[in-house]
């Protein structure tokens, strides 16, 4: 990713050290999750979440929303949907 | 007017989610494509009968549906317009189904086309304000959010979390402005990758990733105020029950 790429690797440590994680290390901690890093980067980052306390735990709590946002949204369509949208289509067809 | 409002320009292609997607972040999402064992690349639209497109569109298309309607349901945010939402997509889809290039992203494809039915139906039709003015993530959720992370959450908030009823979280993510909660939900349920959300929101990738950062945040924010106000109750009656297993075991022990 070129976009204003975080300079991600001069820092380094626990984050609460240097006054907490920064909303820059936030961005590599999505991306991670995201699967959105180049093998450098991902690393990198990869290193300081396991160094870091605070991180890890930003990561960590990312997880669970994540989870909890997909079980909560896994909604299944009524079952009349689908049968009429075939009707739909069929009309579709003929028109 | 079905079909002329689709300007698919060119189909999503294939695209896996470049390097390693991390195991337990992979685990439970979806690869963004999975071509299937007949993926039909060989299949040519032109040549085929309107009764193999019919099938060929129920068998390919319609797997989807479930997505598509949740999907629905957080654009429009009620039961009865996603149904709508889902039924006219799939007959736009229908329409358009011969400029679909079999063996590309279909779901992708079909995501384009809820989101373009959305924005030029639904959200026209509604012509109430969804939301507060400006883009629903308040400077004050801003700079909560980077409180929490300064602090670090109390467990028992974090362990709230993972016990929010569904309702809950859906409502928290009805909460946020549309703008920030279509990414999300693309990224975050759906599992597409960040070039994937920009063609089928049509942005660019920058405004994907922005959005995205900020729609997190703000979800984050409201789903630690639901686990606040839920999670008290709830740890309180944990940590009575540690207590009442821990004096347990102590008996058990004499």
């Amino acid at each position: 990713m070129t976009n204003e790429s975080p300079d991600i690797r001069t820092e380094s440590e626990d984050c609460a050290e240097n006054g907490g994680c920064t909303e820059t290390r936030m961005d590599s901690i999505y991306k991670y999750l995201d699967g959105a890093l180049d093998s450098q980067d991902l690393d990198e980052v990869r290193g300081h979440i396991e160094d870091c306390t605070e991180c890890q735990s930003e990561h960590d709590l990312e997880i669970i929303i994540r989870d909890v946002v997909r079980r909560s949204c896994d909604e299944k369509a009524p079952q009349t949907l689908k049968n009429k949208i075939m009707d739909r289509i069929d009309e579709l067809k003929t028109s | 007017m079905i079909g002329t409002v689709l300007t698919m320009s060119a189909p999503i292609e294939t695209s896996h989610v470049g390097q390693m997607r991390l195991d337990w972040a992979g685990m439970t999402h979806l690869p963004s494509d999975i071509p299937a064992a007949d993926d039909g690349s060989r299949i040519d639209p032109k040549a085929e009968t309107e009764f193999q497109r019919r099938a060929r569109f129920e068998r390919d298309a319609m797997q989807y549906i479930d997505q598509l309607y949740s999907g629905a349901l957080r654009m429009t945010r009620n039961p009865e317009d996603a149904e709508d939402l889902v039924q006219e997509a799939y007959a736009r889809a229908y329409s358009s189904f011969h400029q679909y290039k079999p063996g590309t992203n279909l779901r992708a494809w079909l995501f384009r086309i809820l989101t373009n039915t959305y924005i030029n139906i639904y959200r026209k039709r509604q012509r109430r304000p969804l939301e507060a003015d400006g883009d629903g993530v308040e400077d004050w959720q801003m700079a909560r959010a980077a409180e929490h992370s300064s602090t670090g959450l109390q467990s028992a908030e974090t362990e709230a979390l993972d016990y929010l009823a569904d309702s809950d979280v859906k409502n928290a993510l009805a909460e946020i402005s549309e703008d920030f909660r279509i990414p999300v939900y693309l990224a975050d349920v759906e599992g597409f990758a960040y070039k994937e959300i920009a063609d089928i929101l049509d942005v660019p990738i920058g405004t994907v990733m922005s959005r995205l950062h900020r729609g997190r945040r703000s979800l984050r924010e409201l789903l630690t105020d639901y686990a606040a106000d839920r999670g008290i109750k709830g740890a309180i009656e944990l940590q009575q029950k540690k207590q009442a297993n821990a004096s347990e075991e102590g008996q058990n022990d004499k």
